[in-house]
This record gives structure tokens, C-alpha cells and sequence, in this order.
């Protein structure tokens, strides 16, 4: 019988990835280099790749495919590169600086020359319309339907693509907004425009104006970009269910479904990796531990994110760009925080003769000065070739011969003579440097969601992740690293894993000191209702589920937690609102170590996910795409000089595509993957297991304590 | 023992991270909009009462953690104990003014003191007399009327003293306002304990201490380097607040300083300025020395496009930054009972400004234009009573809108500064939020048009906020200044608007407010229009890029008309449809040729007509 597969491709800024699964289980990883031009090109390089080693042409390989999960960086590089469709922004007159303002706050107070933050939509495209609605959705100035009719004949002569409309308090009225979308549709028909309440129905007027223009921004060209790849594969012979696109919240959704709010696509890739941790962490016996601490490591980002009991934690601050000075996409998403720093990481010894690693990154080109492609500053990658750690012959698989000796030289130059050290000692403190800040970076996030590092199992995804990992955990205090065979796509894989699934929020205000059971009950209600209409127009079986948070603080508070309702209780009485209570101040509590139970709460906002549980295939256990792949079977060992905490040591190489199970390498070692390198450092253990290796850190506890990261109690 | 410089990196990073903790756990749990916006700070200062950490506090702030962690060593001394926690707001004891309560908890390691972490927030009410936490016609202490707690005992053995809090709840309005913030502080300061007793064991407490001189060395040295960059020399600043109440020459004030680029040392000689007045104006001893410190350290770190800190924010910088200060004096050390209520805004924005523009005039690249200066009713304080919350009081700090930041050489100035307290770091308000939580409708919130200060570089113009009440009257306390004494460029750049407050009325009329310490009644039907300062000019503006005076056109921030009136750039096609719209070179070229001769009025063909009032259309 011919198997039936699923195939899931997460295109990246360098490679595109795809993992192949069959009804059993994950086949392996096929990487191709991203076309961005046409991603359609890397994308198919990739199956061609899959289809090859599974001995099939790529149409039956796609014939015999019943689902496509795509995951896509399209929509975030057209919004960071600013490639995106004209669009204009329409809101309540007073209001037009809602872009240009954001929250306010900045960084580095005392610099007084930093160019201020460009609007998502420059000022000269944000246009104002003369109606008011107040905070109970009372209507305070009616719609000037003639003004609003001039306004958009201006918009029109701009030829603006597409439109985001947001105007105050059309969460609670939505009425200004919806006649605003008539008027498009019969003054500028063609324009593409988005509507706030329908986009994201939150208060906090810039996060769901931002929502709102970002999502009539890349309306056109997703749907375009969607739909043309569906059909390039089904010209293919791609013949399974509808496409399945990726969103923030680690699910997907219908290709049909996802052009209404493409904002769901942006950042969607890196939400994927989360979904893969969890699955990962579930299917090794010998970690168990509440949470699970996620990290992705590339060439210039390092990405993390945290799983509490198998839920992945969300943020509702979501930035495209740095913090402050890059845009909101306001969508409640998985909290994934990246940090601009990788193997590119750029290190340079100061005036005062102090190290700094980054944020200056060589990127892939120049590259790292190994690279000889003119980089001349020495790169994290650069120390790690001089710390023995990478094989100079062996860089990707031995696609890339690195100059070892350049590399040393620069070292010497840049860092060591500055600090009066070796060239190995330099390249020491540039790992440990670039090591700290990626603990810190850490911390920031765990402590941020209320998380104790040392309760965590930590896997590392990505193919620069296993240089420093182990030292980075060791200073977190985490005692175990679950590092995948298929670690250099772990967001594909977690395409594998993810389920059909929407989010909807609602923007209601309730208060615990006066609490409407109508108007909250109506407010699920309406919740439901919009969940079970997604979930009946999808075609596909699985169990379906439906899952209700609120957003609430106590009274006067300015910031909200989300509180778990469970499957949508109703509130009936004294006893649900007791109920809700105790449930706020124990969130409260886990998230702050404080809280003031029983002190009256408002809840500001209502959200609910409908999920259809996909089945799953089991981790693969097959190595991941290599010409040889499963062709070497042996494990094979060699030795080199490593160098540990200053020390050169015999270090053990084991560069495996296949190993039994059962085997244990003790560090100090290194362990050469195709698509990752593995460096464990001396008091490390690696399990080996047929889909991942499990990393055992001894004295990590202590460690941490050394590092001074964590608490004696948290 | 010397520490290796990689060690002394990575500690170094460790505190500033514990120090990031602690500002996490403040925003998260604070209670009030004004601790929301980002009124506090948080920093570890060392057992001598050297601040060494503060990554993200407000300038305002954190000067003073040094001296207040000293006023805790010189007031209690042996008696300090593991267990404790202190509350201070003294202005005549290292505080910055009497609205900062801040909490400060000795950590020990080992039997002994090695850190004071610091915590400091601006609370929503103090128990001033008038509702406000700005009281800047106060005669005195007593007539300001905020309860003063000398450095006081505030947990013992890490139980409250409840003593404290049942005389705050006396005598402060919003007392669960209040208690949830300082709950916040308190909070903050027991998490960076334990973090901090972590570190000690983590390195031993010896290397620690040796961390300690070693950071501030280095951090020393960084000041010296920034500052061998600077031109030498000695320059005389000065500038004159407005008109105040019992002030009616305002407050001249200068300062001398001497930067010796040779040494790497800065000095900043304020003794020459008036004595205390009988307002609530007198700065304190920290914000005196913040204001002059601050702007030095703006002068230093102020390059374009670096997401990196040249110079840290901590004692050992202030070791190369000297500021000269008398007892006694309006910019020094005030001497009970004068009132010090809003030392951290209005005198010290002068200090700030004037230092930071008589620094440019040592030479082009350096410095900063003036910014905005005053308080417009935009961040005000607002209060009434809450008839959806059965008539319950409310009082508040508004951030509703934005002030203009001055122009360097390198760029024009931050739009949303605020004010040199703040100075870009504190949040805007969500209007939705604002709406949702006080009986107020803010019906506008955009930029002030033509407001800016011109030059090479322009200031940030400011903006127009518009608000009222719902359902029952709102009383309004703000204060304005550079109505009169106006922000002045610098090189040749040119002076911005100055803020103004309206009143309009339900029918419409708009009457102008021409005190300077506003306190006023809005009835329902009435709004408050305020316009916000703008920053100043640097540099000639006949010689800003034409490109960048046609963007300020199309996106709205200037007219046409003061387009060509101020900057000498003639724009080709239909004014009212900015996409025909192009600078007409030749015809620019003419224009900026006759400024040789008679440069243009600052105020040249500003728009200054008051905005449609649209909003009375609500019933």
C-alpha cells in the first residue's frame, strides 16, 4: 500500500526546511536554500529532495500526500522590508498620530540623537473621520457619512491599495466601522481593507489599529502568494486536502481562511518551534519537568520560547523589530522572544578594555573571518572553530572548508593582545560573553512569564544551538537539554505536530465588584458561536475542542494576565464568580509570586481557541537529509583538541548518522550531525535515543547558583 | 586580587539584569498610570552608597540612589539588620522629591551589609493638600502638606510596620492605589535581595567587593574617554524661568561649566543661582545634581543610529562629572521647610536645557537645542468623583499626548519626550484604557502643526490633546512654562512654541488660561485644549535638506506656508493634494539667499488657529 504523507516546509531567511511524514512516522529533513524571489523554487527543490529518498517521482510523492503544512516567512519580509501594499489608515478624528505615537517609550535615555520610529503608515496616508464612540458604546458624534464618503474619493486618488480601519470602541460598536466598510466597497471597490473589531477585538486603541494595517497591508499579496502556491502544487499533482498555512498561535488553518486575517501568518514560523519542544519533551521518559524551555538558534537570531503542562505561553506583546521602534502585531501569539545573536555575533574589546559580543553580527556575508570571504572581525563562530569545537574540514557537512588559521590570527589581533590573552583564551571569552548574554536574555523571558529556569527541560533547536548550549543551561540551572536529530529544523518539524486551530478574542469589559452574567455569558456565547463556525467549515476529522481565557487584573491595575476558563463555563451566580476569583489569584500568584485574594478584578478581554486535533506521526527515527543518509551506519570516532574552560583537553569526535540506542558519550566530547554540531562539555552526558539526544548536566544546580541566575527559592 | 575583564563583563551583566527583574516585577503589578508609564525606577546601589547598577531608570531617578542609600547608613546605621526595609521621600535627605516613595532594603550576605536595592516610584497621591502630587505654588513643606517620611523604618524582620501604612491610609487618598504600588516597590526590592544574596554566593563575597570598586573604575575610565572628546573650554549658561506665582521676574538662573577634555572631567558649577523660593519649585540635592549630570551625560551618549550605551549611569561616572552645589539655593541643597514638591520637572528641564545648549555653543556637532519645557494639562493631574463607580474619588496623572524634544546636530528631536526627567522613556496613555478606567473622554490626541522649533535640524513639534469630563465635573492641576522665557535654539536654530492651555466651552468659545499654575474646574460640556512646547532649532534653517522640509509638509508637521516663510523652501503644485507636491530648487536657492540679509522671525507664518470643535456635536 502506498503510504499516505504529510509534508510541512518552513521557509527561513537562508534555508527552506521540509520534514516528510508518513501515517507512522517522521521520514526526515530536507533542507533547500530559500528562493526569495520565488519561494515557490526552493520549496519544490526541497520535495524533490524528499521525493528522491523515498524513491519517488515528486508527483507521486505528492499525489500520495494528504496534507500540506506551509509555514511562511513571506508576509513578515515583506513588513520588515517594507514591500507591502499601499496602504491607508482611517480612524476617528483626533486620532490620527495612533501609528505614530504607539505607546510611547523608548531605551538609552540619555541619547538625545536617535531618529524617531517610523509609522507603520506615514502620516500623510492616516486620515481621520468625524464620528465618536465613548468607553459603554454609547455613540457621542454619528458617522459624517459625507465626510467619510470625501475622504476615502481622497484615498482613492492616492491610489492606496489597501485600508485599515480603527476607530475608538468599535469592539464594544461596531456599527461606524462596518458602514465605513460599505462605503469601501461601493466608492473604491477592488481596495482591500480590514475592519479592527473583525481583525482583533481588543481595547488598547494602537495594538488593534497596528493589528488592522499590518493585516490590509499584506491582504493582497498573501492571498495572492497563497493561492498561487496551492495551485503551482496541485499543478504538481498535489491532490490532498486544502493547504494548511501556520499562524502566531502555533496552529494552521485553511488557505481560504487565512487570507480573511493574514496578520495570523506573520511571525508564524519560530511559533511552530514550541509545538515541536512539546512534543519532543513529552517523548522522553527521563525528563519530566513542568515546563519546557525552548531555544532556536540560527546564524543571527537566537529564539526562545516556554511551554507550562504542555500549553505553549502566550504574549499579547508581540513586536515586529526591536521593542519600542518596530511595530505591534497585537494578535495574542506564542511568545517567542529573539535575540539578535548567533554565530555571526561580531566580538570587540572597548576603550575601557571591556568585551562585547554583538549586536553587530557579520551575517553570512562577509561572514566570519573562517569563512575567507573578507570578514575581518572575529565571530562566535570564528571561536569556536579556535576552541577545536567545529571540524575546519567538516563546516556544514564539509560543504564549506573554514580557515582555521585567519580565524586564529584575528582572534590573537582583535581580542586576544587587548586582554593580554591567548588566542584560545580569547576565544573563551567571546563564547562565555556570548554565552552570558543569551542567559540573560533567558532569564529576562522566564522570569517575565513567571517561569523558574531550573524547573525546565530546555531542548535546542537550530543549527548553531549545540556550540554553547550546554553552558548556557548549566548557568540557568537547567539539568537537562533535549537536542533533536532534526534540531536544524525544528520549526518544520513542529508543522508535523500542529493542530487546525483559530483564536478569537473579544474586548468586554466586566468587573467583579458589578458583574453583568448577561453581557459576559453573551460575550462566550459569541465566542462559541464564532469558534464553532470555524470549526464546521473544516472538512478534516479529529476530535475538536474549545478552550476560553480571559484577560483580567485586579481592580486599577494597568496590566492583565490570562486567566484559563477551561471549556466555557457559564456564570450563573455567586459560586462561578468565586470560582473565577480563585482562579484569577492563583494565576496571579504563580505569575508574580504575590497576590490579594479575594481584592475585586476586571476583566478586560475574552478569548477563545477551537482546535481540531490532527493525528500525529510518531518522531522519526531516521537521521536527517544527507546524500548518505542511512547509508553509514557506523559510529564513527576520532579525536581532536578541544578546549574547556581554558584547558586543552582530548576530546572525543563522534560523528554519527546512525547510532544505536543506549549509546552514552560523556563529555568532554563533540558530536558532529549533518546539520548541527553538538559540544558537550566536560561533566555533560548525552543519552542517545533514536529521535533525539538527551543531555545530562551535572552540578547544574550549583552552577547556577555560581552564576547567581536563579533563587533558593523563586 | 585583580578581576579579569571577561569576569568583570559578565558580573556586571548579572546585576543589570537583576536590576531589569525588578523593573519587570514594578510594571507588571503596579496599580497606578502614573507607575504604568514608567514614573519609577529601580537600582543596587553598594553598602558605601555607590549606585552600580540602574540599566533602564529615568534620569530623574536614580542620581539620587546613592545619597538616599547614604541617608539610610547615616541615620540608622548599626541598627540596620537583615529584615528590614526603609521608605523615604525626604527632599532634604537625598530624595528627589517628596512623590517618590521610595523603598530601599539593605541586603546582607554573610552578616554583612553589601547592597541597598532601591525602588523608587512616583505615587499616584502622597497626601498632599491639594490633590495633586505637584504642588508647585506650595509656600512650604507644610502648605505642600505630603507626608514626609524621613528614611523611615518600613518592615522590620519582613513584616510591614503597620504603623506606617495605617498613617497612609489616614491620610492618603486612593490608599489601595497606593498600598498595591508600594506593594509593587516593596516587591521589587525583596526579589533583588535574594538575587543579590545569590550573587554574593555565587562569586564570594571578597570578589564581589573587588566587582564593586572594579565596575565603577571601569566605568570611570569610559566617562574620562567620552569626555577627551569634547571640546575644552569654559562656558556660561543661563536661562529664566517664567513668571510664577510670587515670582514675578520668574527664576534667572546659570551655570558655569568647565569641561577639561585633557583630564576627562567635567565640572558643572550651579552656586551662583537664587536662593530657595517660597514655592515648591527648589530642587533638591539629587535632582540639582542629576539635572547638570544628566546633561552631561545626554551630551556624551547622544549619537545617532547606536543601540549601545557609551557612557553607564553610575557612580562611576559621576566621579568625572562634578557638580558644584550651596544650601539654601533654588539649584542646591534646600533647607527645611522649603518646598521642594516638583523637583523633578520645571527647574530641572531648565538646568537641563541650558546646560545642554551652552555646550553646543562650544562647538557644532555637541549638544542639544532647548526642549519643551512646563507641564501642560495633557499630563496633568486630574481628579472628580466616578459615578459609574458610585461616586468614588479618582485622582490621576494623565500621559495623553506628547511634548517636543530637542534638535541635536545629528537628528530632529525625539517626538515624545515629555520632559528631561523622562526624556523619552515614559509611556503614552491608550485612550481606550484611559476611557475604560476614568469617567473622561479624550477626544483628541495628534501633533501641534508648526510648532516646532526650525534649524538644520528641527525640534520635535508638540502636540494638541483635548479632554473632558463625562458625567461630573473634573478639576485639572497643571502648570506651564516658556510661554514667556521660550525655548531657545541653538546655532543659529530657532525658538518653538511655548505650551497653552484653553478652556472651551459648550458653546464653543475658547478662552485662553493665562496662569501660570493652572487649577481648573471643566464642566461637563467643557474641555480642556492643551497645547504642549515643542523642542528648539539647531543649526540654520536655511540649511536643512529641502527633501526633509517637504516630508514635514506632505506628512502635516509644518504648513506650506512656514515651509517657505522659515526654511526659504518653495514648493511647486497643489498644497492641498501633497503627492503634486516638489521643491522648486532655482526658487529655493532665491529664498535662502535673501535670509542672508534679514533672517526670518521665529514665529514666521505659524499656523496657530485653534482645532474644530467637532467634539460639541456629542450631546
Amino acid at each position: 500500500m502506498t503510504p499516505t504523507y504529510t509534508i510541512s516546509v518552513d521557509t527561513g531567511g537562508t534555508f527552506t526546511d521540509l520534514v516528510l511524514a508518513d501515517q507512522d512516522e517522521v521520514i526526515g529533513l530536507f533542507k533547500s536554500s530559500t528562493t526569495p524571489d520565488d519561494l515557490f523554487v526552493g520549496i519544490t527543490g526541497a520535495i524533490e529532495k524528499a521525493a528522491a529518498h523515498v524513491g519517488l517521482p515528486i508527483a507521486d510523492l505528492l499525489a500520495a500526500t494528504k496534507v500540506f503544512v506551509y509555514s511562511t516567512t513571506r508576509s513578515t519580509n515583506a513588513i520588515l522590508t517594507g514591500n507591502v501594499a499601499k496602504t491607508a489608515f482611517v480612524t476617528t478624528r483626533g486620532n490620527r498620530d495612533i501609528l505614530l505615537y504607539r505607546e510611547g517609550g523608548k531605551d538609552q535615555p540619555h541619547n538625545l540623537a536617535l531618529p524617531f520610529k517610523t509609522p507603520y503608515v506615514p502620516r500623510r496616508l492616516c486620515f481621520e473621520i468625524t464620528e465618536r464612540v465613548l468607553a459603554d458604546g454609547s455613540v457621542a458624534v454619528e458617522l459624517d457619512e459625507a465626510a467619510a464618503r470625501a475622504t476615502l474619493e481622497r484615498i482613492g486618488e492616492l491610489e492606496v491599495e489597501a485600508i485599515g480601519v480603527c476607530l475608538l470602541w468599535s469592539i464594544l460598536n461596531p456599527e461606524h466601522e462596518l458602514r465605513i466598510g460599505e462605503l469601501i466597497e461601493e466608492i473604491l471597490p477592488g481596495v482591500e481593507y480590514s475592519l479592527s473589531h473583525q481583525v482583533n477585538r481588543i481595547v488598547r486603541e494602537y495594538r488593534r489599529a497596528s493589528s488592522t494595517v499590518i493585516d490590509a497591508s499584506i491582504k493582497p499579496l498573501m492571498r495572492d502568494h497563497l493561492n498561487d502556491l496551492e495551485s503551482r502544487l496541485r499543478g504538481l499533482g498535489f491532490n490532498g486536502d486544502p493547504l494548511m498555512v501556520t499562524h502566531v498561535s502555533g496552529g494552521v488553518m485553511r488557505t481560504e481562511q487565512m487570507c480573511e486575517r493574514p496578520i495570523q501568518t506573520v511571525d508564524s514560523g519560530p511559533a511552530l518551534a514550541p509545538v515541536a519542544g512539546v512534543v519532543y519533551a513529552e517523548a522522553e521518559p527521563d525528563a519530566k519537568a513542568p515546563d519546557v524551555l525552548v531555544v532556536d538558534t540560527g546564524g543571527t537570531s537566537f529564539d526562545v520560547s516556554i511551554a507550562n503542562e504542555g500549553r505553549i505561553l502566550y504574549t499579547r506583546e508581540k513586536w515586529l523589530g526591536p521593542k519600542w521602534y518596530g511595530h505591534m502585531t497585537g494578535l495574542p501569539a506564542v511568545d517567542t522572544q529573539s535575540l539578535g545573536a548567533g554565530g555571526g555575533s561580531i566580538a570587540r574589546v572597548d576603550a575601557g578594555g571591556l568585551l562585547h559580543v554583538g549586536p553587530e553580527s557579520a551575517g553570512a556575508d562577509p561572514g566570519p573571518v573562517a569563512y575567507g570571504k573578507g570578514g575581518t572581525e572575529p565571530t562566535v563562530t570564528d571561536a569556536a572553530l579556535v576552541l577545536g569545537y567545529i571540524d575546519p574540514d567538516n563546516f556544514l557537512g564539509g560543504a564549506m572548508k573554514l580557515d582555521l588559521e585567519a580565524a586564529r590570527s584575528a582572534m590573537l589581533e582583535k581580542v586576544g593582545e587587548p586582554l593580554g590573552l591567548s588566542a584560545e583564551g580569547a576565544a573563551e571569552a567571546i563564547l562565555r560573553v556570548a554565552s552570558e548574554s543569551m542567559r540573560g536574555f533567558i532569564t529576562d523571558m522566564t522570569v517575565a512569564q513567571g517561569r523558574d529556569p531550573r524547573q525546565c527541560v530546555m531542548i535546542a533547536g537550530g543549527g548553531a544551538a549545540g556550540l554553547n548550549i550546554v553552558r548556557i543551561a548549566r548557568d540557568l540551572g537547567v539539568r537537562q537539554i533535549i537536542i533533536p536529530r532534526l534540531a536544524a529544523g525544528l520549526s518544520a518539524t513542529g508543522g508535523q505536530f500542529s493542530d487546525i486551530s483559530a483564536t478569537f478574542s473579544i474586548g468586554q469589559y466586566a468587573s467583579s465588584a458589578a458583574f453583568d452574567f448577561d453581557k459576559v455569558n453573551a460575550t462566550v456565547g459569541e465566542l462559541k458561536t464564532a469558534l464553532t463556525s470555524f470549526l464546521d467549515a473544516v472538512d478534516q476529522p479529529g476530535e475538536r475542542e474549545m478552550r476560553f481565557v480571559c484577560e483580567a487584573r485586579y481592580d486599577q491595575q494597568i496590566w492583565e494576565i490570562d486567566v484559563d476558563l477551561g471549556e466555557g463555563r457559564e456564570f450563573h451566580g455567586p459560586e462561578d464568580l468565586a470560582w473565577l476569583q480563585e482562579r484569577f489569584d492563583a494565576a496571579h500568584l504563580n505569575l508574580f509570586a504575590v497576590n490579594q485574594p479575594g481584592f475585586p478584578i476586571e476583566i478586560v478581554t475574552w478569548r477563545g481557541e477551537g482546535r481540531i486535533i490532527r493525528p500525529k506521526p510518531a518522531l522519526t527515527t531516521a537521521g536527517a537529509d544527507d546524500d548518505d543518509a542511512g547509508a553509514a551506519a557506523d559510529v564513527d570516532v576520532t579525536t581532536r583538541t578541544g578546549w574547556f574552560g581554558g584547558e586543552p583537553m582530548d576530546t572525543a569526535v563522534h560523528r554519527v548518522e546512525d547510532m544505536s540506542a543506549l549509546t552514552r558519550i560523556e563529555g568532554p566530547a563533540i558530536i558532529e550531525e549533518p546539520t548541527t554540531t553538538i559540544v558537550l562539555d566536560p561533566g555533560s552526558v548525552a543519552q542517545v535515543r533514536p529521535t533525539h539526544y538527551l543531555v545530562e548536566i551535572a552540578g547544574a544546580d550549583e552552577a547556577a547558583i555560581a552564576a547567581g541566575t536563579v533563587g533558593a527559592e523563586a | 586580587m585583580a578581576i579579569d575583564r571577561v569576569t568583570l563583563g559578565v558580573m556586571a551583566n548579572r546585576l543589570d539584569s537583576i536590576t531589569r527583574e525588578m523593573t519587570n516585577t514594578m510594571v507588571r503589578t503596579a496599580r497606578s498610570t502614573t507607575m504604568a508609564a514608567k514614573d519609577f525606577s529601580t537600582s543596587i546601589v553598594s553598602s558605601e552608597g555607590e549606585m552600580v547598577s540602574a540599566p533602564e531608570g529615568i534620569p530623574v531617578h536614580v542620581y539620587g540612589s546613592g545619597l538616599i542609600a547614604q541617608a539610610m547608613t547615616e541615620i540608622h546605621g548599626d541598627a540596620i539588620k537583615p529584615g528590614d526595609a526603609y521608605l523615604t521621600n525626604d527632599p532634604y535627605q537625598g530624595n528627589s522629591h517628596a512623590a517618590d516613595q521610595t523603598v530601599l532594603v539593605p541586603v546582607f550576605f554573610e552578616g554583612e551589609h553589601v547592597f541597598t536595592s532601591v525602588a523608587k516610584a512616583h505615587q499616584a497621591d502622597i497626601g498632599n493638600a491639594k490633590p495633586t502630587t505637584y504642588s508647585p505654588t506650595a509656600l512650604d513643606v507644610y502648605n505642600e502638606g505630603a507626608l514626609i517620611f524621613p528614611c523611615v523604618k518600613v518592615q522590620d524582620r519582613y513584616q510591614d510596620v503597620t504603623d506606617i501604612i495605617r498613617m497612609c491610609e489616614r491620610r492618603i487618598r486612593a490608599f489601595d492605589t497606593w498600598y498595591g504600588d508600594y506593594l509593587a516597590a516593596l516587591g521589587a526590592a525583596r526579589l533583588a535581595e535574594r538575587r543579590l544574596q545569590e550573587f554574593c554566593e555565587a562569586y564570594g563575597l571578597a570578589t564581589v567587593r573587588e566587582f564593586v570598586a572594579e565596575w565603577l573604575d571601569y566605568c570611570e575610565q569610559m566617562t574620562a574617554e567620552a569626555i577627551s572628546k569634547l571640546p575644552a573650554g569654559r562656558v556660561h549658561a543661563s536661562t529664566c524661568l517664567d513668571p510664577f506665582p510670587r515670582l514675578p521676574d520668574g527664576i534667572p538662573l546659570q551655570a558655569t561649566i568647565d569641561v577639561m577634555p585633557d583630564e576627562g572631567r567635567v565640572v558643572v558649577d550651579l552656586r551662583d543661582n537664587p536662593d530657595c523660593t517660597p514655592t515648591g519649585l527648589n530642587l533638591t540635592e539629587s535632582t540639582s545634581k542629576n539635572a547638570a549630570t544628566t546633561a552631561i551625560l545626554m551630551c556624551l551618549n547622544s549619537v545617532p543610529e547606536t543601540r549601545e550605551v557609551i557612557v553607564p549611569n553610575n557612580a562611576g561616572c559621576y566621579r568625572r562629572i562634578e557638580v558644584l552645589l550651596r544650601e539654601n539655593c533654588v539649584v542646591g541643597i534646600p533647607r527645611h521647610p522649603a518646598s521642594a514638591s516638583v523637583a523633578t520637572n520645571t527647574v530641572v528641564d531648565r538646568v537641563v536645557g541650558m546646560v545642554l545648549r551652552a555646550v553646543a555653543t562650544m562647538r557644532e556637532g555637541v549638544g542639544a537645542a532647548h526642549p519643551c519645557f512646563g507641564q501642560p494639562p495633557y499630563t496633568g493631574v486630574a481628579s472628580g468623583v466616578d459615578a459609574r463607580r458610585d461616586g468614588e474619588d479618582y485622582v490621576f496623572q494623565l500621559f495623553s499626548g506628547t511634548s517636543g524634544g530637542p534638535a541635536t546636530a545629528h537628528n530632529d528631536g525625539w517626538l515624545q519626550f515629555t520632559n528631561t526627567a523622562g526624556a523619552g522613556l515614559e509611556y503614552v496613555d491608550s485612550t481606550e484604557v484611559v476611557e475604560q478606567k476614568y469617567p473622561i473622554v479624550v477626544w483628541e490626541k495628534v501633533v501641534r502643526v508648526d510648532s516646532e522649533g526650525a534649524g538644520r535640524m528641527r525640534g520635535a513639534p508638540g502636540g494638541t490633546t483635548v479632554f473632558g469630563p463625562r458625567f461630573d465635573p473634573l478639576e485639572i492641576q497643571y502648570y506651564l512654562d516658556a510661554v514667556v522665557n521660550r525655548s531657545q535654539g541653538v546655532r543659529g536654530g530657532q525658538m518653538s512654541r511655548g505650551p497653552e492651555a484653553w478652556l472651551v466651552s459648550a458653546d464653543g468659545a475658547a478662552t485662553k488660561r493665562t496662569e501660570t499654575v493652572g487649577e481648573v474646574p471643566v464642566d461637563v460640556g467643557e474641555c480642556i485644549l492643551s497645547w504642549s512646547g515643542a523642542g528648539a532649532g539647531y543649526g540654520p534653517a536655511a540649511e536643512r535638506d529641502p527633501e526633509r522640509v517637504l516630508r514635514d509638509v506632505v506628512d502635516g508637521y509644518i504648513t506650506p506656508a512656514r515651509a517657505t516663510a522659515a526654511y526659504g523652501v518653495v514648493l511647486t503644485g497643489d498644497p492641498a493634494r501633497w503627492e503634486t507636491l516638489a521643491v522648486d530648487a532655482e526658487a529655493t536657492a532665491a529664498a535662502r539667499a535673501a535670509f542672508a540679509d534679514a533672517a526670518p522671525d521665529d514665529d514666521v507664518a505659524r499656523d496657530t488657529s485653534l482645532p474644530d470643535t467637532w467634539w460639541l456635536a456629542a450631546a
